[in-house]
């Protein structure tokens, strides 16, 4: 890290005004498949990308040659590139001459074996395929692990660096009941791999597999719909955790936002409650993309709309305005992200939040996130898979379905939340089991 | 620590030492995909440009192949010393015992289906920017209404080397350039957005091609529709799905489980079916990575085969899987050229290049006509599938009530939702009007690719349309 820090500081003389952003990532992954290791990678990749200001205007450059030279060439390339582009007031950096050097690694990753892993991952395709004769194949039952570096500097002296690492496992179970073919999936993931529960992950993978064989269509019209734990972290994240969340100030400054002018306003049920939380789940984030200290944060209070989210370019854009800490850096541009957002936990098991809805609709997958929905108007229309309810419990699978409705009416109709909320779901956004007191379905 | 050399830079000797050394412990086959690439990127937004990014990737994977199985190793910065490292590594970790053999050395020429005549490069970025600026205003020009305009500009120029055991040295050169239009109208309040990014293998000649000015009124026109459309009916319906981009409805739900990533797992309902009807008998499809200046073709694919033409499809007939390597040890059957990946991140798999369906004899008016109610989509959305069930869900951009056999009003929040296996037994006409230039990224295992896709217009009979 040292060396790499001595390295962005020669970097930063070519820049003149600006900074430089490292990232360094080593991953190895493996995927079990009938049996056997079938792929083994592994891998080690780092980048620099540095950013250049001059005049209140901006250029990138990044490049993945690690010599002086080409540390210093990318300086200088953001910096002419900084010439031709548009004058923002946002362009600015963050004025800050802070240090410092952070250790987010939460376990380590050398607990098991480099075999000790193959043999966890062959464990869980196994113990997969062994709970239900119509487990007919795993397609996907991966290992995965990864440990990571990053590092800011800037020409007004900012100077800090972090580490983080996690690993997880992956698993997709196909059922297949005559023609009817269906699929479970399930992750987990950990500090350390011998506390990873593969095996635990593999058996409701099968279970989510089984469970929807005998799916039937039903009949389109406005239901009650539980949106289990999972489900309910895609579709919310969809929206709130979004590169064009409406939560952003870049969003609702290039007036792309319902919420433009309702900071202070209610935008949501008393059970809505979103926190930004960075020191969160497996991969805490100590400062941001602009080198911003973050903290603990409610972007929504009781269905209140208390913050919008900025970094050093939205913030300077109003005289108001300061950055929350929520710079996102990637090697091309900086932009807005959370950190480890979530919707706040509620009591009690999903079966209890069943019973309170009686009759209705689980869903339990979202699909088409990409394509079906859209974050200015919040309307979205998603192939959705789950189970009818009827008497407070799971009836038979629903197949052919389609959820659509808005996020903003969304979240004025949650009417009551379980406590199942998950820590570090994919998709950047954790949610508990919620019900909806009416949403559109459409079936047959 | 040393600068990395340019891939094309290395010499034979090295690339077959390279490879050699990752067999010592064993393996059945391995390759070395050594990369460097050049990415220009502009965005113009809010009346100004708001981000100019220049970038250099440059690295190399190994792949060492035994059985059905593979191990893969990659690095940044490939210096000589980081690529004999990433041998001995990969040859650590197959460790069968007995070493592997290099075939006789064959070099290939290229082939001059991707061949830039005015390298991105060579172009100054103010040249670029006043482009983007001829467009922004082309839309604000088209209507009162267009609000906003959003431009990307984007070229890359990557320079690939790949080596393999068999013997073969493919060095080749990948370029696309790529305009992407957002507009943005407003009326009472009620935003909406058109988007239109067509893209090529192709240097700045492209803009001969399609003049930036187009580029942005298409995307104008596609936000003014929208303004006026009302929310689309749901229920099962036919539906008419036009030309270009419409073909991602076949790349998604029909393309990604006829690729060997989802047959050799048994992941897929086309999962030995080839030789048996599986479509409609007005259906024929192809994968061409030939094109010249298609956005998904290449000289090469990422194993150094020449790139080719592939029947998928032969009057509802299957014809042809999409295979590489892996997967035709797994299948038992002929590789088809079709590996690719992003970058050196990603080991190689069976990918689209130029995917659609063939033309058909019917007119589109004919396939309205035969419509009392139902949907005409002109531009659909981006879409995903499911590979093992091909249940796919996409969106409208924009879309048509048809009734009574006449385009009605437009309609919005539409997505079409079904299985690719039935869609393609209900395709029961398709048009004479193909178009393969539909521009998309595709992401799946090798990560996020370049993929045109594109059909004639379709008629398809019972799609699920979920609106609300």
């Amino acid at each position: 890290m040292d060396e790499m820090q001595t390295r962005l500081a020669g970097g930063l003389e070519a820049i003149e005004t600006g900074d430089l952003f490292y990232a360094r990532g080593r991953t190895l992954q493996m995927k079990a498949f009938k049996g056997e290791i079938a792929s083994f990678t592994e891998s080690d990749n780092q980048w620099v990308s540095a950013r250049a200001i001059a005049d209140s205007r901006l250029g990138t450059a990044y490049t993945e040659r690690f010599d002086e030279r080409s540390i210093a060439e990318v300086a200088v390339r953001a910096r002419e590139n900084a010439r031709f582009g548009g004058r923002d007031p946002g362009n600015t950096l963050y004025p800050s001459g802070e240090q410092g050097e952070f250790d987010g690694r939460r376990g380590s990753l050398d607990t098991v074996t480099v075999d000790g892993k193959k043999e966890m991952t062959l464990a869980a395709e196994r113990v997969a395929k062994a709970c239900d004769p119509r487990i007919v194949n795993v397609p996907y039952c991966y290992y995965a692990e990864s440990d990571g570096a990053h590092a800011i500097v800037s020409s007004h002296g900012l100077n800090k660096a972090q580490l983080t690492s996690s690993c997880m496992c992956f698993l997709m179970v196909m059922a297949r009941d005559g023609d009817e073919t269906q699929t479970g999936a399930e992750f987990a993931i950990s500090a350390d791999p011998s506390s990873l529960d593969t095996e635990e992950a593999a058996r409701t993978a099968a279970r989510r597999a089984i469970e929807k064989l005998g799916a039937r269509e039903i009949d389109s019209g406005e239901y009650r719909v539980v949106f289990e734990n999972l489900a309910a972290s895609e579709l919310l994240g969809a929206f709130i955790a979004s590169p064009g969340s409406p939560f952003y100030g870049e969003t609702i400054q290039k007036g792309k936002s319902m919420l433009a002018g309702k900071l202070g306003t209610k935008i949501g049920s008393d059970l809505f409650t979103v926190i930004d939380d960075p020191a969160r789940g497996l991969k805490p984030s100590f400062f941001d993309g602009d080198g911003v200290a973050t903290r603990r944060l409610a972007l929504v209070e009781r269905g209140t709309f208390t913050t919008v989210v900025h970094n050093v370019y939205s913030a300077s854009r109003e005289e108001d305005a300061r950055t929350t800490g929520h710079a996102s850096r990637g090697r091309e541009r900086v932009g807005t992200g959370l950190h480890g957002p979530y919707l706040e936990n509620g009591e009690g098991g999903l079966d209890r939040l069943l019973a309170e809805m009686g009759s209705g609709i689980l869903i339990t997958e979202v699909e088409g996130l990409h394509a079906g929905l859209n974050t200015v108007t919040g309307d979205f229309s998603l192939s959705a898979k789950g189970f009818m309810v009827e008497d407070g419990t799971k009836s038979y699978a629903v197949r052919n379905v389609v959820v659509a409705g808005n996020f903003f009416e969304l979240a004025s109709r949650i009417a009551a939340k379980a406590g199942d909320l998950r820590e570090d779901t994919r998709g950047g956004f954790d949610a508990p089991s919620v019900m909806i007191e009416k949403v559109s379905v459409s079936g047959r | 620590m040393a600068s990395s050399p340019s891939s094309h830079q290395l010499d034979d000797d090295l690339l077959r030492s390279t490879v050699a050394a990752a067999l010592a412990h064993g393996g059945d086959y391995c390759d070395l995909f050594i990369e460097d690439r050049d990415d220009t990127t502009i965005h113009f937004d809010d009346g100004k440009v708001s981000g100019i990014t220049t970038g250099t990737t440059a690295g190399a994977g190994i792949r060492v192949i035994c059985g059905v199985n593979y191990v893969y190793l990659y690095t940044g910065n490939p210096t000589r010393d980081a690529l004999s490292r990433l041998a001995e590594r990969a040859a650590e970790a197959v460790r069968t015992g007995q070493s592997g053999n290099l075939g006789p050395l064959s070099v290939r020429q290229e082939r001059g289906i991707v061949r830039p005549k005015i390298e991105p490069g060579s172009v100054s970025l103010a040249e670029k920017i006043r482009l983007i600026e001829r467009a922004n205003q082309a839309s604000r020009d088209h209507s009162p209404l267009i609000r906003e305009v959003v431009v990307r500009y984007a070229d890359d120029d990557q320079r690939v080397t790949i080596a393999t055991s068999d013997g073969t040295i493919a060095r080749d050169r990948r370029v696309h350039t790529r305009f992407v239009v957002q507009s943005i109208a407003e009326r009472d309040g009620k935003k909406e957005t058109g988007f239109y990014g067509p893209g090529r293998s192709m240097g700045w000649e492209f803009f001969d091609l399609i003049a930036p000015e187009a580029i942005a009124q298409e995307s104008a026109r596609i936000a003014l529709v929208r303004l006026d459309a009302d929310y689309a009916p749901q229920g099962k319906m036919p539906v008419v799905i036009d030309n270009e981009f419409g073909g991602v409805i076949f790349h998604e739900a029909c393309g990604h489980p006829l690729e060997a990533t989802s047959i050799a797992n048994d992941a897929s309902v086309f999962c030995g079916k080839c030789g048996e009807k599986i479509a409609n008998e007005v259906v024929s499809a192809v994968d061409d990575g030939t094109i010249p200046g298609g956005w998904g073709s290449a000289d090469y694919d990422d194993e150094a085969n020449p790139t080719q033409r592939n029947q998928l499809i032969t009057n509802g007939v299957l014809t042809s899987y999409m295979i590489d390597r892996l997967g035709s040890i797994k299948m038992g059957m002929p590789g088809t050229h079709s590996s690719r990946r992003e970058s050196y991140k990603y080991a190689p798999t069976s990918r689209m290049t130029n995917t659609f369906i063939d033309r058909g004899t019917d007119s589109l008016e004919s396939m309205i006509g035969s419509i009392d109610r139902g949907i005409y989509c002109v531009k659909l959305g981006g879409g995903s599938v499911n590979p093992p069930t091909t249940d796919f869900n996409f969106a409208v951009q924009e879309g048509y009530l048809i009734s009574g056999g006449r385009v009605d009003r437009p309609v919005k929040g539409a997505s079409l939702i079904g299985k690719g296996s039935e869609i393609l037994m209900n395709i029961e006409m398709v048009g004479d009007n193909l178009d393969a230039t539909g521009t998309g990224m595709c992401g799946s295992l090798s990560g996020s690719i370049p993929a045109a896709v594109g059909q004639p217009a379709i008629k398809v009979s019972g799609l699920v349309v979920g609106g609300r």
